[in-house]
């Protein structure tokens, strides 16, 4: 099954050759137009395709849709972009000056009929629609990060941010634009996947509202004989067994994820350098006296091996395997130089010929892999500055010390004493990270009585951070106490290894004495776990409590019980997601392979939030009550 | 999912709702007036190299069938071959200069950011096609002359051999026979075995000694022969490799030609701005000199003035 974002990427290129099937001749002749997108479609295809790309597939301009543009003749002009009103005026306002000559439309997300007419009609009033030559429907509303992770949208993502969705004062008609827009975003995920999930969701909050919605639009469709938009492939066998199971789950089955201090590499580059559409910015701050910072771009993609194999490793490990390939490059570089010298000393005497066939060989393979070692260089460069970075910022925060508290407090140890210093600890870290490591102690601790509340709430007070978030969390916990009893974070611990004595002695330029070098036990986060029962049919609370939808079936059926265990599943989290919990069904998800049974899981989830913006969030919340 | 047809209709119901409510229809005007000619030129350089990558193709297994074994095999004469490899080098040379002319030109012209911007990526897909193009041409060439060499090896292996069986055919008997094996370079495209003229014996009867003596000489020639002609073909090898190696470096070089020639203008550039920087800097002086000294003569004058109406008014 190729991934999500190969799809994607499939359906873009399709696009851009212009809705035909791309040739196989390697070298064809080019063909040239003009790509004009909106900045939901610059979101959709920037984690996708580079400039260089676009280059290559004869995109020769590529302009935002509502800049000044001027006229290109003769050129097709490619369209991308929403179908909402303002789009409409401007897509209008282009057919009148006729700035291009030839348009080919395609609107992120099904177009209304009657939008569809106000653009005819302003197409004629232009007298302009023999210049338009194919107007197209692209059903992908979302963004692919990685391949096996989306969101649905990044810029004006406050619309559908937790606290859109949990605010006091919401009204029915936003919450069902709300709900509208995540379903219509579901809904093109699955048409660009090409199947029909099963949908699983909880009770009684906004994913059940999510999942009855998209249940409704997917019948509707399936049963829409004329456009249906999953072809069924009958060569496929049986599709009962290939259909993916997808769990819709709202945010506050799990608070204390997005708050969780991070150790990954990934979930360290999005926490302290805002990694954002797998790009972070990072300011450089020249060493001469001068206070100008240099911000670089970098961007970190699935092309970059360092990236892909290292991303979801905690941090000491990262900086290990930095080192060793920087060892690796400079032996190969010693190589080449090594070349250059007895070449220098050849020249002089006389060549034998084996000689010269030997350095004609290997010159020749120097010269081959010379841009290879190039990039190489390049990109240990860039990880190197990453890496510099958020050493950086864990030793002034103390990030390693809350970590190890924060896995300590959900593996039920008894931390009392240590959480009082470290609140009142000036030092150790800003404001925000006292207030998410005591937001998580007070979500998992069972009982706390008063007294040792209000002296939190003093120290706290004094160490000047904001109590709002805090009002939030005792009324969210109120509410789930209810529901639930148990603790769901058990098994969470660290180890201190005490590996780090090896970089010291390497003489490395990580010098990470100071920072503790802590292993973390393979656990399962809330999220985690309610996937794992899902998809094996293990009897426990969700089975039973959640509903089971089918749009394939014409009468709501009972879970059927004899059913093997599902092998792909969709996880989305209406609310925010972030990559703590990414990495741990990845981490899952092999674990599961590696014992045998093939398991897929693609998580999804309306935006990313930072910490820190969820903090901010809860604080809104909490100032509301 | 295309909608065309759906967006077509709408067209076709809002015509309809228009003449209902009597509106004027405006002409439609299918046919373009004007061309944009910096696109005409682009698109000719275009169909040259469309030209060009066509004739490659269609003519390649024909170039490539170097040793015809099939007589129905197609295949070329080497004239034909040269004929082709001229023709390809000059078209491509004429692109070259086209889309050089065409580069000036679009710099020349004042046109708006984005249209010089669009022009210039235009230029550069060309390019990036034509370079692709010759380098279809370069390989096959290249997969021609690895194949007339190899023929070249099998055929010297035939001939060495079918002299080593003459050799020591003719060791057996009695009579004395010299063997001169005379390597042809020019190989016929049918591979038969050379004809290795057969020196009669001079003297039929030899003494065993001089028989040793003739066979170990004979011996020493055909090896140093066949080292020297080893040592030939490696040669020609290492030539193949050296020339891929220079075409790779030439390509390196003229990249960075260009960035040095930038460094270069930069370079110029920049001492012009601080020669003029320094001549500000000395006007500037000398205006700040000029001006101090004023000053110091307008307070004395002053002061002078002030005394003497002191004085005089005393």
């Amino acid at each position: 099954m190729t991934s999500i974002r190969q799809k994607q990427i499939n359906a873009i290129k399709q696009m851009l050759n212009l809705n035909q099937a791309p040739t196989k001749n390697s070298i064809a002749e080019p063909v040239w137009k003009v790509l004009i997108y909106d900045r939901v479609g610059q979101d959709i295809i920037s984690p996708l395709i580079s400039v260089k790309e676009l280059r290559e597939l004869g995109v020769t301009l590529h302009v935002q849709l509502h800049s000044d543009r001027d006229p290109i003749p003769e050129v097709p002009a490619i369209y991308f972009c929403a179908p909402t009103e303002e789009n409409l005026g401007r897509i209008s306002q282009d057919f009148q000056r006729a700035i291009y000559d030839i348009y080919h439309l395609n609107f992120i997300s099904p177009i209304s009929r009657q939008k569809l007419e106000d653009l005819a009609s302003a197409a004629l009033q232009a007298n302009c629609v023999a210049s338009i030559h194919k107007v197209y429907d692209q059903y992908i509303n979302f963004i692919s990060l990685e391949d096996d992770m989306f969101m649905l949208k990044h810029q004006n993502s406050d619309s559908l941010s937790y606290y859109a969705i949990n605010k006091g004062d919401i009204k029915d008609t936003e919450m069902d634009n709300i709900m509208d827009s995540i379903v219509d975003s579901l809904f093109s995920v699955f048409v660009t996947m090409g199947t029909v999930p099963i949908i699983r969701s909880p009770k009684g909050n906004a994913a059940e509202m999510v999942a009855k919605k998209l249940d409704k639009k997917l019948r509707e469709n399936l049963f829409d004989a004329r456009n249906n938009l999953f072809h069924t492939d009958t060569h496929m066998g049986s599709f009962n067994f290939q259909r993916p199971l997808l769990i819709i789950l709202d945010r506050n089955v799990d608070m204390a994820t997005p708050l969780h201090h991070t150790w990954t590499y990934q979930a360290l580059t999005h926490d302290l350098l805002n990694l954002t559409l797998n790009r972070i910015i990072i300011e450089e701050t020249s060493a001469t006296g001068g206070a100008r910072a240099k911000s670089r771009p970098c961007e970190l993609n699935s092309n970059d091996k360092f990236w892909s194999t290292h991303k979801g490793s905690p941090f000491p490990t990262v900086a290990e395997a930095i080192q060793e390939e920087l060892e690796e490059y400079r032996s190969s570089e010693e190589e080449v130089k090594k070349l250059k010298s007895s070449m220098g000393i050849d020249n002089e005497n006389d060549v034998a010929l084996s000689m010269v066939s030997d350095n004609t060989a290997r010159i020749t393979s120097a010269v081959n892999s010379l841009p290879q070692l190039l990039e190489k260089k390049r990109l240990i460069d860039m990880h190197t500055t990453i890496a510099t970075a958020i050493l950086n910022y864990i030793k002034s925060r103390k990030f390693d010390t809350f970590f190890e508290f924060e896995e300590k407090i959900m593996s039920k140890a008894n931390v009392e004493k240590g959480l009082v210093d470290i609140l009142s600890d000036p030092d150790t870290g800003t404001p925000e990270d006292k207030m998410r490591l005591f937001i998580i102690y007070y979500i998992c601790t069972p009982y706390i009585s008063d007294a040792d509340y209000s002296k939190y709430e003093t120290t706290l007070q004094e160490a000047g951070c904001d109590l709002l978030p805090l009002v939030y969390i005792k009324r969210w916990k109120s509410y789930t106490k209810m529901a639930s009893g148990t603790n769901q974070y058990e098994g969470a611990g660290t180890k201190t290894v005490n590996m780090f004595s090896k970089l010291v002695s390497q003489g490395s330029s990580f010098v990470m004495e100071g920072v503790k070098n802590l292993v973390v036990k393979r656990h399962n986060l809330p999220v985690t776990r309610i996937v794992d029962h899902l998809m094996d049919f293990k009897n426990s609370a969700e089975m039973e409590d959640y509903h089971y939808l089918d749009p394939k079936q014409l009468k709501a059926a009972d879970i059927p019980r004899n059913r093997s265990p599902f092998q792909d599943a969709f996880v989305f989290v209406v609310g925010g997601g972030n990559y703590v919990e990414y990495q741990n069904l990845v981490d899952y998800a092999k674990q599961k392979t590696t014992s045998g049974s093939t398991k897929r899981i693609v998580y999804g989830s309306t935006t990313l939030n930072s910490a820190r913006q969820f903090l901010k969030q809860l604080s809104l919340l909490g100032q509301e009550i | 999912m295309d909608i065309t047809m759906l967006f077509k209709a709408c067209v076709k119901a809002v015509k309809m709702t228009n003449k209902n409510m009597g509106s004027k229809e405006v002409q439609t005007n299918i046919l373009k007036n004007t061309r944009d000619t910096n696109l005409i030129k682009a698109r000719g350089i275009v169909k040259q190299v469309v030209k060009l990558q066509n004739i490659l193709l269609e003519n390649r297994n024909a170039y490539l069938n170097v040793v015809n074994y099939l007589s129905t095999d197609k295949t070329m004469t080497e004239t034909s071959r040269q004929e082709i490899d001229s023709m390809a080098q000059e078209i491509i040379n004429s692109c070259t200069s086209q889309l050089n002319v065409y580069k000036q030109e679009i710099s020349k012209q004042s046109i708006p950011k984005q249209k010089v911007e669009h022009y210039s990526n235009i230029i550069d897909s060309i390019e990036k096609y034509l370079k692709s193009v010759s380098k279809l041409y370069a390989e096959t060439k290249a997969i021609r002359v690895k194949r007339v060499i190899e023929t070249h090896k099998l055929s010297k292996l035939e001939s060495k051999s079918s002299s080593e069986i003459n050799l020591s055919h003719s060791n057996k008997p009695s009579e004395q026979q010299t063997n001169v094996e005379k390597p042809d370079g020019i190989v016929k495209k049918n591979i038969i075995s050379l004809p290795a003229p057969v020196m009669e014996d001079i003297e039929t009867q030899l003494s065993a000694e001089e028989m040793q003596m003739f066979e170990s000489e004979n011996a020493h020639l055909f090896n140093e022969l066949n080292s020297l002609s080893d040592e030939v073909k490696q040669i020609e090898s290492k030539v193949v490799h050296i020339t891929e190696l220079q075409e790779l470096f030439s390509e390196k070089v003229l990249q960075q030609e260009g960035d040095i020639e930038r460094i270069a203008t930069t370079v110029a550039s920049s001492t012009d701005n601080v020669k003029d920087a320094n001549e500000q800097i000395r006007q500037a002086i000398q205006r700040n000199a000029g001006l101090r000294v004023w000053v110091l003569f307008f307070l004395l004058v002053m002061s002078f003035s002030l005394l003497f109406l002191d004085w005089y008014n005393d």
